[in-house]
């Protein structure tokens, strides 16, 4: 009842209208442009990164100033881009695709977002202050980010907490949506992958964040009021805090991809016009990877010294993650298989990500082999991996969806030529970034160095101007974006003709309000997972 | 996409582990891979890095050539109607034994050589490898001798005012010196915050925990100079504490000890004598240099807050300030960056940097410390 | 509607229950992690020794060639000497072994010192059993005071075969209440 009076009310006008809204398609909005915006503040980061690692030698910035940007570069591309962009996808689609009329708690969906800029300008606020901002990697590990941190970390620490209370109020309203929102007659094997993938996210979310939220409060109390947790001189354990710190950390990293894998669940069978191979092991290998996330995280630490026994048990668990892996990958392929294929820009994307995806996937395995990851850890092969994973993976997999949903969302289409220019030149940047770093790895590059030996300039320097490409090549995204609002060839109710789901059953542009009375809803007809 | 499968290619073809030794640089045997190193261990590694990678790449060569085909076989304009198949019990029973298969296979080799790597046998020579920001120091175990190893490349290289050495940021002032043939012992360990001991030809790299001990070893079989860095992010200065390991005949090693020892001996017998300012301040500038510039700056400035400026401190310049100022030289300052030299440092070196804080960059303090009064002030142990 | 808010309501109060859960769960992941590092010698913490410990340690004495390596210490800012009297010795497997330590204040102040052990390999760990040791409390080293400590440990007999050769790492470290004399002199 409370949510049919507020719907009667008029919006409020002007930026208060944004500051209220409690409407699941403005804060999905609102979400995907701060996702935006971070994207290219972190971008950047990463461009100064690469321009002072163009050649050896310092030229441009200082090391201090490069550890702080290498940091901030990870905290912002991971809690400030990645994770808020999949946040503002659930938002607009998931009431969408259940047949919901909005999220199940509306003003804590305000709540959630809004602490996010909270909490980015309060990070970001730390490079002005005295002794600068974080130095000590995205992953901050103690006694580095405790008793050698500069003064602002306090300010670090904080603004980690607000960012986590936003993930975790953000997961609790997804998983309340999903459990209890969905129209008569979807069951849980009715919905979509990507409603699916975001309920074993926001599970993730709930079971890990408290436990980030418990590191960096030993690391503020080892800072400020005398306690040991991870100082060796007080009786603690710098290597507790990359236990507890990983326990959180590696699946974070699968919070970052899960629903990656459930935009282009979606995006696959639309392009090539047949149902997607396997729905009902899709879901059972999500679940699975989600569980095994919880028994690897000592992979990252296999060099601090761990006793045989653990390190085997580690690289088993490692390995074991790649099979569940693979049949989603083995899935997406027999999709394809004897479908019908165009190749619009969202399909290029989703396709990209399958492969690039796929080469972080295999370095992975690489890097779970202990004897060999002896020689891997913490070199550029591992800043490789990961990249590959997010930002050919995950971004590409974010981007495939923004132009996937867009004549959904503004009722146009997004002009296809731009589309089409930033995709080629996102793969070729991306590629001639990323790949590169192997061969540097490899070769013996330590990471998060702001100069390095001469052997590995020619690498650098193509990675450097990929990542310029690349960079500048976004600008192109913005263009695309921008355009697509303003206007360009209108959309139908169902812009992809090969497209499922209740949300192409609303016209577009979507309107503020919808299924406000609950779609009817056909498990026989409307499921993926229908005989 | 189709630059990645072009430089796949180039990579595959490229005379694997053959060093490619034009340019600039050092080698860690290739610019491409991995290195094949120089121990039983690191060649065992590298071919099982190459084992790896090649079951990878096929992995990768079939997957991405059913799905490029599929691509191109059933693109719209070739087929108009897609098939309606979307499951397949068996085909998903096989695509997941078939991976289970292919890890099994590559997890036993791997275990295999890790039970190697942790061998815990009797060594003959132990070497303490502990991690300081941002230098190693060695000593061997029951030898009697230790010393700092130090980035020796020149500030100018760094800034771009000199030509790049070869060995530019993976050169030290003192090396490690071992023996070939022998099983030497690394016991590791930090001074600070968490380094990283690594030498990729020795297939060696293992964190330095500060308050706790690792372990790691290695038998070099050729004499040579094998060079690596820090791993793991340390600060400011992570990229500048380089590791040269010299594997050496094992005469020349003993050599190698005798000298050290002499050389402690005749620094020893120095400290008894006057030193004049000149002596002192001269030598004072390279331990300046070397141990207290990259914090302290090298005029003096520091970079408040996390490292206070010397030069026109007032407090460490008065003359009731000098105790003060070298007791925080000998001991540190606990819950700072700021490492005691006591245990380190020669009496003479810490008399000559104490006394050239004090009369350079503009301070004034006019006095000189003798080495005798360090010794005085440490119970006369050293 | 209303009964879907039930469902919401509902919803909520188990994720609030999941969300305490794993905040003590987190909470208890501290000492945990301390239990799960004696057990399994994770990281060379040594062990406190109970009586049935030492029984079964006891119950075979071997001979066979061990190697046990004294490492020692000093932590940052702490003006000690820090020795260990051999640097090495030849312990008997299943039996008792005795060594010496000494600390030396080179300070004019009092010092409240705390020792960190650590072991490696971490396979030895669990099999090190300390019987009477300095480390597991605080101590006072008087301005000037040279003083010896003993260790007496005991290797148990279940030492897996293949390490041969075992580290005792020893750190000492100020304990930071104490008025250490490198605080009072203000550069």
């Amino acid at each position: 009842m409370q949510m049919q009076t507020e719907h009667a009310h008029e919006p409020p006008r002007g930026w208060m209208r944004w500051l209220l809204t409690t409407n699941h398609k403005e804060i999905g909005s609102l979400y995907l442009l701060f996702s935006l915006a971070m994207l290219f503040v972190g971008g950047i980061m990463a461009l100064i990164i690469r321009a002072e690692l163009f050649q050896p030698g310092l030229q441009l910035i200082q090391p201090e100033f490069f550890n702080q940007m290498t940091t901030m570069h990870g905290l912002i591309m991971v809690f400030g881009a990645v994770m808020p962009a999949f946040v503002g996808l659930a938002n607009w689609m998931i009431p969408l695709q259940i047949g919901a009329p909005d999220m199940a708690l509306p003003r804590l969906n305000n709540f959630s977002f809004w602490l996010l800029p909270i909490a980015f300008g309060l990070l970001l606020s730390t490079l002005w202050m005295e002794g600068g901002g974080p130095n000590f990697g995205w992953t901050f590990y103690a006694p580095l980010s405790t008793t050698y941190a500069p003064p602002s970390t306090s300010f670090f620490i904080l603004s980690i907490h607000i960012a986590g209370i936003s993930s975790i109020l953000g997961a609790i309203n997804i998983i309340a949506t999903i459990f209890n929102m969905r129209t008569p007659g979807m069951r849980l094997m009715d919905m979509s992958l990507f409603v699916w993938t975001w309920l074993i996210t926001a599970f993730l979310l709930v079971a890990v964040m408290p436990v980030l939220a418990g590191v960096v409060t030993m690391m503020l109390l080892d800072i400020n009021f005398g306690t040991s947790f991870f100082n060796a001189a007080g009786g603690g354990d710098p290597v507790l805090f990359q236990h507890l710190f990983w326990f959180f950390g590696h699946p974070e990293v699968y919070i970052m991809i899960l629903p990656a894998f459930g935009i282009v669940s979606l995006i696959v069978p639309t392009f090539a016009r047949k149902r997607l191979f396997g729905y009902r092991s899709m879901v059972y290998a999500t679940a699975s990877i989600a569980i095994l996330s919880f028994t690897v995280w000592a992979h990252h630490m296999f060099t601090v010294g761990l006793p045989l026994a653990a390190q085997l048990f580690f690289m088993y668990m490692t390995m074991l993650i790649a099979v569940p892996t693979g049949v989603k990958v083995f899935n997406w392929i027999a999709t394809l298989f004897r479908g019908s294929i165009s190749f619009e820009v969202p399909m290029l994307f989703a396709l990209a990500f399958i492969v690039q995806f796929t080469i972080g996937g295999l370095s992975g395995v690489m890097l779970a082999i202990v004897p060999a990851d002896y020689q891997y850890h913490d070199t550029y092969f591992v800043v490789a991996h990961f990249h590959y994973v997010l930002v050919p993976g995950a971004l590409f997999a974010i981007i495939a969806g923004v132009y996937y949903w867009l004549p959904k969302w503004t009722g146009f289409y997004p002009s296809e030529s731009l589309g089409k220019l930033h995709f080629w030149l996102s793969v070729i940047g991306v590629n001639l970034t990323f790949f590169p770093m192997h061969f540097s790895g490899l070769a013996g590059m330590p990471r998060r160095i702001p100069d390095y030996a001469l052997q590995f300039a020619d690498f650098n320097m193509v990675s450097s101007l990929g990542a310029f490409i690349f960079g500048l090549s976004q600008i192109l995204l913005l263009i695309v974006i921008y355009r697509c609002v303003k206007g360009g060839k209108p959309a139908p109710a169902k812009p992809w003709e090969g497209a499922e789901g209740l949300e192409w059953t609303v016209p577009s542009p979507a309107p503020l309000h919808t299924f406000e009375q609950p779609p009817v809803f056909d498990p026989q007809r409307d499921s993926p997972s229908r005989a | 996409m189709r630059s990645v499968v072009g430089l796949l290619t180039i990579w595959l073809l490229w005379p694997l582990g053959v060093a490619a030794k034009e340019g600039e640089g050092v080698d860690y045997g290739s610019r491409w891979n991995m290195t094949t190193g120089v121990t039983e261990l690191s060649r065992e590694v590298h071919s099982l890095h190459m084992i790896i990678f090649a079951i990878c790449v096929a992995i990768a060569v079939v997957v991405f050539g059913v799905m490029f085909w599929s691509l191109i076989r059933y693109r719209r304009s070739q087929n108009k109607k897609s098939a309606h198949f979307h499951e397949s019990t068996a085909v998903e029973i096989l695509w997941t034994a078939i991976p289970v298969v292919i890890l099994v296979a590559m997890a036993v080799p791997a275990t295999a050589t890790l039970k190697k790597i942790y061998d815990a046998s009797e060594s003959e020579v132990d070497v303490l490898v502990t991690g300081y920001q941002w230098r190693w120091r060695y000593e061997y175990l029951n030898e009697g001798v230790s010393f700092f190893s130090n980035l020796s490349t020149p500030a100018e290289q760094i800034k771009n005012q000199q030509q790049k050495s070869d060995t530019y940021l993976l050169e030290v002032d003192e090396p490690l010196v071992v023996p070939v043939g022998t099983k030497v012992r690394f016991l590791l360990t930090s001074n600070d915050v968490i380094h990283s001991w690594w030498v990729p030809e020795l297939a060696v790299k293992k964190d330095a925990v500060p308050g706790f001990i690792n372990e790691s070893w290695t038998r070099i079989e050729e004499p040579g100079t094998y060079r690596g860095q820090c791993a793991e992010l340390c600060g400011r200065n992570h990229a500048f504490m380089p590791v040269e390991v010299k594997a050496v005949s094992q005469d020349e090693f003993q050599q190698f000890l005798a000298q050290k020892r002499a050389q402690a001996e005749a620094e020893k017998a120095s400290e008894s004598k006057q030193w004049s300012k000149d002596e002192l301040m001269a030598k004072g500038e390279q331990v300046y240099a070397t141990y207290c510039s990259a914090c302290h700056q090298p005029q003096g400035q520091g970079l408040p807050p996390a490292f206070p400026a010397l030069a026109g401190n007032a407090n460490m310049i008065e003359a009731s300030g000098l105790q003060g100022h070298i007791e925080r030289v000998l001991y540190g300052k606990s819950g700072t960056a700021m490492p005691g030299f006591a245990e380190t440092l020669s009496a003479a070196d810490i008399a000559a940097v104490v006394t050239y804080e004090r009369n350079a960059w503009g301070n004034d303090a006019g006095d000189v410390v003798q080495p005798e009064t360090i010794n005085t002030m440490l119970g006369g142990e050293k | 509607m209303s009964e879907q808010q039930r469902g919401v309501r509902k919803t909520l109060w188990q994720l609030s229950g999941l969300l305490v859960l794993m905040v003590i769960f987190t909470i208890a992941l501290v000492p945990l992690y301390d239990v799960f590092c004696e057990v399994t010698g994770l990281n060379g913490k040594p062990r406190r020794v109970d009586d049935a410990a030492l029984q079964a340690a006891l119950s075979r004495s071997q001979q066979r060639p061990l190697q046990m390596q004294f490492v020692t210490r000093v932590g940052q800012g702490l003006p000690v000497q820090f020795r260990s009297q051999q640097a090495a010795q030849r312990p008997v497997v299943g039996g008792r072994n005795q060594t010496h330590f000494t600390f030396e204040n080179q300070s004019d102040t009092d010092l409240l010192v705390r020792t960190v052990p650590s072991i490696s390999p971490p396979e030895a760990s669990p099999h090190i059993l300390k019987i009477e040791c300095f480390c597991f409390q605080e101590m006072v080293l008087k301005a000037g005071e040279k003083k010896q400590v003993g260790l007496m440990y005991l290797v148990g007999a279940k030492l897996p075969d293949h390490v041969a050769a075992v580290t005792l790492s020893y750190t000492v470290y100020p304990v930071a209440d104490a008025p250490a004399v490198a605080e009072e002199a203000s550069l």
